[in-house]
């Protein structure tokens, strides 16, 4: 479902342009998407790391290339890339990102769009108010097999 | 009776956490006024006239920083009046950001993955697999 754990992608999927932008254009047309999901802080180096990685990905090479699923491999043009931390950017990081085209997500963004699309999640966030219980948390993130 | 004179960035926190609309010339006179500064003194009145200044831009860009990152912030800069700050009900508060933002540090990192997987599942994205 998601994840190589090697070559520094973490989550990756397809993102749709036309389920957000007219379809008469956009029908069809498909990006790869690749994350890396870091615990700590992210720092300038991180960033570089990834944009590496994004790089070989790419150019269908690296080890995160070999353990991609053949859909994805076949679709070798358009990638995004994008950053989630749970403790934040350094400047540098930020800044660098950013200028790599990047998207960064911290945990302040990822309670935005939760709140803001109405969406529940047991143990953090029901019908737009905090509950925030570790447990039920990760109980039901096991459960939905996220 | 001594006076005791705000700093800016003590007025922009506050103003922030309202969690109502403020029109900083009447909100300023209110909050100096009980502090023991005579506005009807021209030095004090210069004091107004800088810290309403101020406090006005650096809330405005603090606004801008939050829209910069996809935050709804609780104000929203009158486009009539430049000192007038109106309240977004529909704004995450601070201490919910602060508090949520916390707690979500403390997860293990597994379950932070698969935190940040569902929070981009609402959007439109499909994962593989």
């Amino acid at each position: 479902m998601r994840g190589t754990k090697e070559g520094g992608v973490d989550i990756f999927g397809f993102l749709e342009p036309a389920q957000f932008l007219h379809p008469a254009i956009w029908k069809r047309a498909k990006l790869r998407v690749f994350c890396q999901v870091k615990k700590g802080r992210i720092s300038e180096q991180q960033v570089r790391q990834f944009k590496n990685d994004m790089n070989d990905l790419a150019h269908d090479r690296g080890r995160a290339y070999s353990l991609l699923p053949a859909e994805m491999k076949t679709l070798s043009q358009g990638s995004l890339g994008g950053l989630f931390t749970a403790q934040g950017f350094t400047a540098g990081a930020d800044k660098y990102g950013r200028e790599s085209g990047f998207f960064l997500v911290d945990p302040q963004r990822i309670i935005e769009v939760l709140i803001a699309t109405h969406t529940d999640i047991p143990g953090l966030i029901v019908q737009r108010k905090l509950v925030l219980d570790a447990r039920t948390l990760i109980e039901f993130l096991e459960r939905s097999k996220y | 009776m001594a006076v005791t004179r705000p700093t800016i960035r003590e007025l922009v926190d506050q103003a922030w956490k309202l969690r109502r609309s403020v029109n900083l010339t009447s909100w300023l006179e209110e909050i100096l006024t009980e502090r023991g500064f005579d506005l009807r003194d021209p030095s004090n009145l210069e004091l107004f006239v800088r810290l309403r200044s101020a406090v006005a831009q650096q809330l405005s860009a603090r606004i801008g920083r939050d829209e910069d990152i996809g935050l709804v912030a609780p104000l929203v800069q009158s486009s009539i009046d430049e000192y007038e700050f109106i309240f977004r009900p529909n704004s995450t508060t601070e201490a919910t950001r602060i508090t949520a933002g916390q707690f979500i540090s403390s997860l293990p990192w597994r379950t932070f993955e698969a935190l940040a997987l569902s929070s981009f599942k609402v959007q439109v994205f499909q994962t593989v697999g």
